[in-house]
């Protein structure tokens, strides 16, 4: 191929998700946290295999330091909890049952949030107008007291707090596609599709869509943060995830007992907790600056 | 712009770095407490919380129990006689008893008969005008059947009163010293009637106690005063405030930190913690209290009775006792404590053994377990310091003979409720004596009675157990009252409708300059006669 | 402008009567017993418009409801719990704005510089906290280990300050007591920790909107302008940048009111704050519906006129805005 003479100056045109990705790794910051959410998934992913014992197995070693304290043995790194389950494993499985219940609740929120977004958008002005209303509305109301309520009503437990917290992450998904859609539906290229004579359904699917990605993958990793934070703060609560679930909410509510004497058991769990949001943040950060570059 | 940030951050810093002064403090106990009442009125209520904060500070009853024992001894009666039959009794008054005076009501007159007819007869007479002022009910009245026990009560003369009773019952002497049976001021009802402010009789209350109530703002605190006319005396102790504290590792930092002198319901780990701390000193007394594992006999397959001897063996009580009581209670065989005089001593528990458990399982017919849930609550109570942590270790435990457990948790209120209506499988649950009668643990909790009111959890209604404690309770001398108890426990013990896991020993954690606590055995906690010792707070660290 | 405030006025009421249909929507769901109390029972109303009108009637008249376990008038305890959690709530918001501006300022000045790298990583750090978390992490060390701050409630047992307005500040200002100072100070001691809490998220979204605000506004030609008239940098930055990136800021105090209370939940919780967040989180665990609707509808119509205040708020302040009418 080189020894064709070029006649015309050439300039290979990256792909706009190659640009992205350049923008990205120039992100120092956002490229080791997306290298620290990385090992979190997959600690996530192979937690039953990495995981020295079962997370709900009790054992006779009650509130064992972890292994860098004086009294701490390598047995259990982290040391154990008050029913003597070693809190490496349970915050390993935690990894695994957080971000899972976390994609879950995303999924089910942007499914319908931009299904309803694409449908506002599109449809007249009168329903686009009552939906705003009541999207605002929703997303007026503080976010963890409707969980709460919500949990209140249909009971406490894991598949309703999953619930509660994907209805108060569907507002965001709606206007965000609702707003997006909308600057892109004047555009020139719109409008030159639909003198091509192009439908509705293939002028969004085609068209639409793939313009409308970034700012949805940034409310992607917004959102994915918030589900986490949230399922959390229910287990805190008592209102998700059940004991003995090593979900990282009810662990840290459970040894909140155990503060004065055990603090490593509130300390841990909550780093833990606080690591995969601030990748996870971090990550969001970095793409959103690489999009609003590659613009 | 940049002032204002100045100004706020010398505030902030000038904040961190004022110190108190010792003096005011030094003349205020403050009690770390577990809750809110739920009112100021102890005949409306049934939780420890509520008395603590009423009968036992603002009320006083006709008789009253020995402080620290389960004696009878004479309070507002001076003295009392029974007649031959044990059906009537007859209280002398005492004439120099002054009630509270507070913002609301002056009292013209001292205590007398007609405060006792008022404060028995708005309970137990439902045309009476104070009967339905609260939407509370009277519960307590009423789940000891004293509406068909009382047959009258007359006022003979200003003070002297007289209750009959429809049949003799040995344990009456001991309610009245309970605290449903406060005393109220029936002249201060008179005056409410009279103002059209009926509603605020419970929650403004005027009593003859050693404290009365300055303020309340619920879920922060309530602030009492010493009662300047107490007819024994005006209390050392000037100021006392409930700060209302639910988290115990708050209300143990709170301790900790000098900011409470008195913590109510520590946990285990608290206890054991507390030597650390120069601010915190363990006091501890036998609790008259069962922490039992409650199988709902109503419910397949708890109607098996080898089914429950199968759990019985199952639960491997002393790491219970290690983990959640973190070995602060003793095991428990009968439904009945140790230092109970009727204590059946000679009775065999089931030993812990998952074989015989698991062969039990299979003579059911269940070899290969079943489903089961266990609710509990997420309060934490004198005789049960963790249940979730409770279920946790039995949900093990039965996991190794087949059988599959959920655990429920719901608040204390709500699970009391699902229970009483007999929705649950099997639940973890306890008891506090409150009048020291055995007579307090049999019959609410495993009586044909019970099941209908619901306090007997399993629903189990045998005739032979439910004769012998009827017997028990109509017999006024021990000695015979012992034998037959002690036959109920070997029947209960063939049964085993429950589990009877623990008694919890009781735990206050004070400040050592509280002087004069003792912990009850019926639990809640009494302030009369404690004092401060005039020191500066002691501060750790 | 009366044409705005019309408009705003109808926003409100519009919003205010979704709310409405949402929690009647929820009632639905209540035990039977809970939500006879918000309906009629005498004339009990079959068909849900009916119901709707009813429940409608008792909501505009004040009749909230008693609560089931405690049996007081909600609408009533809602007051008793309202100043606590404003005062907390506005000393976290002014915390949050007095730090989060001149951070926010000083990262544009500074931008792509250290300065702006380790502000905005902080941002991100603070955004990040589970807040939960973050409160006993404070309290293990300003408050167990080293004894500075006390550990929970609004102030100490040992002053008696009567409830006046509900404020701790005010109260102990206005009480006639001879430590009536001292308490004053013990009640600012005891909001430092929570204020910090609560306010951790909301700085970090200050610290953000003000320095992507002020970053647009000093690349903007006036600013040029005022520079090369000589005008003094402090000047520059603090009357003429700040004013135009006001608007940003204030919409966004709009949005984070909702967050505060959200924050307050916690907040309450961990610090025994006799707010409406641990009211409504002990109904929850009570399973108290009568005290749980009063409570959402109360802060949400109350999140809903704030924003509209706001809205107001930002006309006046854009110039703009004003001159389009």
């Amino acid at each position: 191929m080189n020894n064709i003479p070029q006649f015309y100056q050439q300039r290979r045109i990256p792909s706009s998700a190659a640009r992205w990705w350049k923008n990205f790794t120039d992100n120092k910051l956002a490229t080791s946290a997306l290298l620290l959410l990385s090992l979190i998934i997959l600690i996530a992913i192979f937690s039953p295999f990495i995981a020295p014992y079962d997370p709900t197995l009790q054992s006779a070693d009650y509130l064992l330091p972890p292994s860098w304290y004086e009294d701490g043995t390598s047995a259990h790194i982290f040391g154990t909890d008050a029913l003597g389950r070693d809190l490496f494993s349970r915050l390993a499985h935690g990894a695994g049952l957080s971000l899972k219940l976390a994609t879950f609740v995303v999924a089910i929120a942007a499914s319908v949030g931009i299904f309803l977004g694409s449908l506002t958008a599109l449809s007249n002005q009168f329903v686009d107008q009552i939906t705003i209303r009541i999207m605002d509305l929703v997303l007026a109301l503080p976010s963890l007291l409707l969980a709460v309520v919500i949990v209140a009503i249909i009971g406490p437990g894991l598949p309703n707090a999953i619930y509660a917290v994907a209805i108060v992450l569907i507002p965001h998904f709606v206007l965000v596609t609702r707003s997006a859609i909308k600057n892109e539906v004047n555009k020139e290229y719109v409008t030159a599709m639909i003198l091509d004579g192009s439908g509705k359904i293939r002028l969004f699917c085609k068209s639409i869509f793939p313009n409308i990605l970034p700012p949805l993958i940034v409310q992607l990793t917004l959102a994915f943060s918030t589900a986490i934070l949230e399922i959390a703060a229910l287990g805190f609560l008592g209102l998700g995830a059940q004991a003995p679930h090593p979900e990282w909410g009810t662990i840290l509510s459970e040894s909140h007992n155990n503060i004065v004497n055990a603090p490593w058991t509130v300390t841990l769990p909550g780093l833990a907790i606080f690591f995969t949001l601030l990748s996870i943040n971090l990550v969001g950060d970095g793409l959103r600056d690489a999009m609003d570059l590659g613009n | 712009m940049r002032f204002l940030n100045i100004i706020v951050v010398i505030s902030l810093i000038s904040a961190c770095q004022y110190q108190k002064k010792a003096n005011v403090r030094d003349d205020v106990l403050v009690y770390c407490s577990e809750g809110s009442p739920q009112t100021f009125n102890p005949q409306l209520s049934t939780s420890g919380t509520t008395f603590d904060a009423s009968s036992r500070t603002l009320y006083n009853r006709l008789v009253e129990f020995k402080p620290g024992s389960t004696l009878i001894e004479p309070a507002l009666a001076t003295h009392w006689t029974i007649s031959a039959d044990g059906k009537e009794y007859i209280f002398d008054l005492r004439t120099d008893v002054k009630f509270h005076t507070t913002a609301n009501f002056k009292p013209t007159r001292p205590f007398n008969a007609d405060d006792v007819l008022f404060s028995f007869e708005r309970q137990w007479q439902k045309d009476h005008p104070f009967h339905n002022t609260s939407k509370l009910g009277y519960r307590y009245f009423e789940s000891m059947g004293m509406g068909g026990l009382i047959e009258s009560i007359e006022k003979i003369s200003s003070h002297k009163i007289k209750f009959r009773l429809s049949r003799a019952e040995s344990p009456f002497l001991a309610s009245l010293a309970m605290d449903f049976a406060s005393i109220l001021s029936a002249e201060y009802a008179q005056q409410l009637a009279q103002q059209n402010k009926v509603e605020i009789i419970d929650s403004k209350p005027v009593g003859t106690g050693p404290f009365q109530l300055v303020r309340y703002q619920p879920d922060a605190y309530i602030r009492y005063k010493a009662h300047p006319d107490y007819w024994q005396g005006k209390q050392r102790l000037n100021n006392l405030v409930f700060a209302i504290t639910p988290d115990p590792s708050l209300r143990f930092a709170r301790l900790v930190a000098g900011e409470c002198d008195v913590m109510a319901n520590p946990l285990p780990v608290h206890i054991t913690s507390a030597e650390q701390f120069q601010s915190a000193r363990v006091i501890s007394e036998a609790g008259l209290n069962i922490a039992y594992l409650s199988m709902n006999t109503t419910k397949p397959p708890f109607n098996n009775h080898l089914v429950r001897h199968a759990i019985n063996h199952a639960i491997n009580k002393n790491s219970i006792i290690n983990a959640v009581y973190q070995k602060t209670a003793t095991e428990a065989k009968n439904p009945i404590p140790p230092n109970m005089w009727a204590y059946n001593k000679s009775i065999k528990d089931f030993e812990f053994s998952p074989e015989k458990a698991r062969k039990l399982l299979s003579e059911a017919g269940y070899a290969n377990g079943f489903n089961m849930t266990i609710s509990t609550m997420s309060a934490q109570r004198a005789y049960n310091p963790n249940a979730k942590k409770m279920a946790e270790l039995i949900q093990q435990n039965l996991r190794d003979i087949g059988i599959n457990v959920d655990i429920e948790t719901y608040e204390y209120g709500a699970f009391l409720y699902k229970v009483r209506k007999g929705e649950h499988h099997s639940a973890l649950l306890g008891w506090t004596g409150d009048n020291g009668d055995p007579d307090n643990f049999f019959t609410p909790l495993l009586s044909c009675a019970g099941t209908m009111t619901g306090t007997n959890s399993s629903f189990w209604c045998d005739p032979q157990f439910n004769q012998l404690i009827h017997q028990a309770r109509s017999q006024t001398r021990v000695k015979s009252r012992t034998q037959l108890y002690q036959q109920a426990q070997r029947v209960f013990k063939q049964a085993s409708p429950w589990v009877p896991i623990a008694h919890a020993t009781q735990h206050l954690i004070i400040n050592p300059r509280v002087k004069n606590f003792a912990i009850i055995p019926t639990g809640g906690v009494y302030f009369k006669d404690v004092y401060l010792e005039n020191s500066e707070v002691l501060n750790d660290e | 402008m009366s044409k705005m405030i019309l408009r705003q006025l109808l926003i409100l009421l519009s919003s205010l009567v979704i709310l409405t249909f949402f929690t009647f929507g929820l009632t639905l769901f209540f035990p039977i017993e809970s939500r006879f109390q918000l309906l009629d029972t005498t004339q009990a109303p079959d068909g849900l418009v009916e119901q709707y009108v009813s429940y409608i009637k008792h909501i505009i008249t004040g009749d909230w409801g008693f609560s089931q376990s405690r049996g007081t008038d909600v609408l009533k305890e809602f007051f008793i719990y309202f100043p606590a959690t404003v005062e907390l709530v506005i000393t976290a918001l002014l915390l949050a704005l007095s730090l989060g501006i001149p951070l926010g300022i000083t990262a544009a000045q500074n931008k792509n510089k250290w300065p702006d790298k380790l502000v905005v990583s902080s941002t991100l750090v603070g955004y990040s906290m589970p807040i939960f978390w973050w409160g006993m992490l404070l309290v293990l060390f300003f408050s167990l280990s080293l004894g500075v701050t006390p550990v929970a409630s609004r102030l100490g047992f040992e002053y008696d300050i009567i409830p006046v307005t509900g404020f701790m500040l005010i109260d102990t200002l206005l009480s006639d007591q001879p430590y009536a100072i001292e308490a004053f100070y013990d009640a600012l001691h005891h909001l430092i920790l929570p204020a910090i809490v609560l306010a951790t998220i909301p700085l970090a979204i200050f610290t953000r909107v003000t320095r992507s605000a002020m970053i647009k506004v000093l690349a903007s030609d006036y600013i040029r302008t005022a520079k090369a008239k000589g005008l003094s940098h402090g000047r520059i930055i603090w009357i003429h940048a700040l004013r135009n990136a006001m608007l940003p800021i204030l919409t966004i105090i709009g949005l984070q009111i909702s967050v505060l209370i959200t924050g307050t939940l916690i907040t309450e919780t961990i610090f025994s704050w006799p707010g409406v967040g641990k009211w409504l989180l002990e109904a929850v665990y009570r399973r108290d519906f009568v005290t749980l609707h009063a409570g959402l509808l109360a802060t949400a119509s109350l999140v809903i006129m704030i924003n509209i205040a706001v809205e107001l708020m930002s006309f006046y302040v854009n110039p703009k805005m004003r001159l389009q009418e």
